[in-house]
């Protein structure tokens, strides 16, 4: 589901190197940090809707890979049945990783509706998989979501400023944006996207279906859930965690955009995940941070 | 040896020299597990360190105080996001009272020098009461402590009044004086605008101009603190909130272009909206990138500096001749008052050289290339010593308060291990302690502190090593050194009995 793109992101100072592969007519951009800087399994993101590589990632690519390697992947958007786009997605990232990091493992890790690509890419091929983190993810879009991807639609329809502020509004959690000023509202509402791709996404977004799938989930998983989550209630992730063998889950205390609103402890989680997937032991609920 | 008067705790399990943050909070740790064998040596009359002796005018934190206080003893009484000095000051105090460390602290007890006994493997520490003896030695002895007067010819001959910020003479009045602030750091930036209202003349001398970003200080509401005493829960909602963001703003201290612009961009347009004059404004706007030096936090500074009675010198003091003080850009000050606001002794701690580890190795010695420690916690040669809030502890974007707390989780695994152990000696290898230091310096290598441009406190000059500083989000300080590892310590030898 979409998410704000408030941190346009650039890798910094971290060394990247841009590729592309084309699947069919759809071409895959992707992002790799390269430099290996340890033994860790390198880390693949896979974004949200309406997202990209640098505009969820902007946080997570550089200081993750300060210590391991990262490849960011640009999912392209498939025209087909709406149904069929998590596969397609996840297709895109396979070939990422066959194509960039073959023969190894690779910890997996997705936001949003990159959880549900994620998920499905480590349900369709467990041999690409070592570790699979699902950050906002959702097993089965349910009523509630369908009523939002609803008014989505009908504002699209009617009017794109409102649409907008619905985006941030559903994004953010409700402290983040009572804390924020006016001007800092208005730059958040006017970071969404309510372009065609997006719409598709949407689409795609509506037929989300990982019921089949999450059981063929071999490896360690990390579920990753916001408490304040209106677009993929943390009830959601908690589905995946009943749906994952070997799930462990914990909360960080954020709306839907966790990538903004809490991008050190996601870097936290994932990189402590990486080192030591079995940390925590399946069916564990990580401890209460308290810092 | 000094006649010692009796004192039940003069033979512990545990010495721990320092009674700041660092030392009240392992002893309020050791209480609540039940431990009575521990003694606090604080060379003051009072707990508190830095909180105790900075009473300057405007004192405050500049970590907001919901984090800068401890996770187990939140506070729901702070009476603003940057609590003033006394506040924290008696925040600590309650907390000795509280949890019960009266009976452990010993105060004017200064630790003169502290030795590695090889026959029994234990510590010995000589001060003005006498010796105390300990299995384990804790210096929880500060960096920021020991004040640090500018090198200054003719310094010594000034005919006013003179005073470091951190030993502020409340006697001497100030009123209509004409003052001196020497220095433009975190302390400098506090005093200036309360020293502007009241000096008929007030010079700043400044060498290097800091990046200022605003403040955004609030006063708590009563329904806010009440709210806090009921729900415990939301004083620690939003101390997470504000863990988290501080933590995020490491990625502009490790040069991430984007978040490195809006550090700077924060800073500079704060700059822009309170100073309109170009000149003022070109003398204001710091020439290194932004967080080398520690980023100020202030809303009052450069309205004071623009005040008709307060004159911006942009040039380090460089001497002093009766009642004159001249800049290094030649001009010339009558003053009555210098205050000194340069900092303190940082890289070359004066504690490292009262303590003296195997062979009567001083630590300032095996330090002489700067100072490390496995861990930022032991030390090779120095058995059963730990350190806290020493090397590698340093942080520009967060608060010290989780970096120490995350030593005392060290400390106190190392010394269940200890007790499951028959009291084996705990001693890191010169290897161990370097690989730790060779991947500090590696990983401050990538950071603004080495690369920002920039000569900070947070840097050994003798070698460039950012010595004091950990080089990463907070949180990994935690991952990596909270946790015990016996396998990382020698544990051969075993302290003898206590007498
Ligand atoms: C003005 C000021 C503002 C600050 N604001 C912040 C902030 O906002 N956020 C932040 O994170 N940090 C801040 N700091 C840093 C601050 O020093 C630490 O946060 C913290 O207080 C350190 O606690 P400590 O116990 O380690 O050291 P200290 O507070 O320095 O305590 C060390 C104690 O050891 C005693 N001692 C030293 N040597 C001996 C000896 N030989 N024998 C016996 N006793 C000895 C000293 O007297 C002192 O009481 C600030 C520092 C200053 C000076």
């Amino acid at each position: 589901m979409s998410t704000a793109s408030t941190v346009p992101a650039t890798a910094g100072d971290v060394k990247e190197n841009h590729g592309s592969l084309h699947i069919g007519d759809l071409e895959v951009n992707f992002f790799d940090s390269v430099d290996e800087h340890s033994g860790l399994p390198p880390i693949v993101l896979v974004h949200g809707t309406g997202g990209s590589a640098r505009s969820h990632f902007g946080f997570l690519f550089p200081m993750l890979a300060a210590k391991q390697r990262v490849v960011a992947v640009d999912l392209a958007t498939p025209q087909g049945p709406p149904d069929e786009g998590q596969i397609r997605m996840a297709e895109q990232v396979q070939a990422v990783i066959e194509k960039v990091l073959p023969d190894r493992p690779v910890t997996l890790a997705g936001y949003s509706l990159g959880a549900v690509v994620a998920a499905t890419a480590a349900g369709t091929r467990p041999d690409l998989v070592g570790g699979l983190i699902l950050m906002a993810g959702w097993l089965k879009t349910d009523a509630q979501q369908k009523l939002r991807n609803d008014i989505w639609r009908a504002l699209r329809q009617s009017d794109v400023e409102a649409l907008r502020r619905y985006q941030a509004f559903c994004a953010f959690s409700a402290p983040l944006l009572a804390m924020l000023s006016d001007g800092e509202i208005e730059a958040l509402v006017s970071s969404f996207r309510t372009d065609d791709l997006m719409a598709a996404q949407m689409e795609i977004n509506r037929h989300v279906d990982l019921t089949d799938v999450a059981p063929k989930i071999a490896c360690p998983t990390l579920i990753v859930a916001g408490t304040d989550d209106l677009m993929t209630p943390f009830r959601q992730s908690k589905r995946l965690f009943g749906a994952i063998a070997d799930a462990r889950y914990t909360e960080v205390t954020s709306g839907h955009a966790m990538v903004v609103e809490r991008p050190a402890e996601l870097v936290h989680l994932i990189a402590a995940f990486n080192a030591n997937p079995n940390q925590y032991p399946a069916g564990a609920i990580l401890p209460t941070r308290r810092p | 040896m000094p006649t010692s008067t009796p004192d039940a705790l003069r033979d512990v399990s545990v010495i721990i020299v320092g009674a700041g943050f660092s030392g009240l909070g392992l002893g309020i740790q050791l209480r609540r597990r039940g431990e009575s064998s521990f003694v606090i040596l604080e060379r003051a009359d009072d707990v508190g360190g830095s909180w105790r002796d900075n009473t300057y005018p405007g004192v405050a934190c500049d970590v907001p105080s919901p984090l800068y206080s401890y996770s187990f003893r939140t506070n729901p009484d702070w009476s603003r996001m940057f609590s003033p000095g006394q506040e924290i000051w008696d925040y600590l105090r309650a907390a000795a009272r509280e949890e019960g460390l009266g009976p452990h602290l010993r105060f004017g007890a200064e630790m003169l020098e502290a030795r590695w006994n090889e026959n029994d493997h234990r510590w010995t520490v000589r001060t003005p009461q006498g010796e105390f003896y300990g299995d384990v030695l804790v210096a929880a002895t500060g960096h920021l402590t020991d004040i640090k007067l500018p090198e200054v010819p003719g310094l010594e001959t000034f005919t006013g009044e003179l005073f470091h910020s951190a030993r502020w003479n409340h006697d001497f009045p100030l009123a209509g004086k004409r003052i001196g602030v020497v220095g433009t750091g975190a302390s400098a930036i506090q005093i200036v605008p309360q020293l502007a209202e009241i000096a008929d003349q007030l010079v700043v001398f400044q060498r290097s101009a800091p990046y200022i970003q605003p403040r955004r200080d609030r006063v708590f509401s009563e329904a806010e603190k009440n709210l806090f005493r009921r729900d415990q829960r939301t004083v620690e909602e939003m101390r997470e909130m504000l863990f988290w963001y501080n933590d995020s703003r490491f990625a502009a201290r490790r040069l991430i272009d984007d978040y490195l612009a809006e550090a700077s961009w924060q800073a500079l347009s704060h700059l822009d909206k309170q100073v309109s004059d170009p000149e003022l404004r070109a003398k204001l706007t710091p020439d290194y990138t932004i967080g080398c030096k520690r980023i100020l936090l202030s809303d009052d500074y450069y309205p004071a500096i623009q005040r008709p009675n307060v004159h911006l010198e942009a040039a380090a003091l460089e001497r002093v001749e009766g009642s004159t003080a001249f800049s290094a850009a030649g001009e010339a000050f009558e003053l009555d008052v210098l205050v000194v606001a340069t900092g303190f002794e940082t890289y070359d701690l004066p504690s490292s050289y009262r303590i003296f580890g195997r062979g009567g190795n001083a630590l300032a010695d095996h330090w002489s290339n700067g100072m490390q420690a496995y861990k930022s916690i032991a030390t090779a040669g120095f058995p059963n010593l730990f350190l806290l809030n020493g090397p590698g502890t340093s942080l520009g974007h967060n608060s010290v308060i989780y970096m120490i707390e995350a030593q005392i989780d060290h400390l106190l695994a190392a010394l269940d291990w200890r007790s499951a152990h028959d009291g084996r000696v705990l001693e890191v290898s010169s290897d161990i302690e370097n690989a730790f230091a060779k991947r500090l310096d590696e990983g401050a290598a990538e950071t603004v502190i080495i690369r920002g441009g920039c000569s900070s406190w947070y840097l050994d000059p003798r070698n460039g090593r950012a010595t004091l500083s950990w080089p990463d989000f907070a949180h990994r300080f935690r991952d990596e050194c909270a946790p015990f590892d016996p396998a990382a310590y020698d544990h051969g030898e075993q302290s003898a009995a206590r007498a």
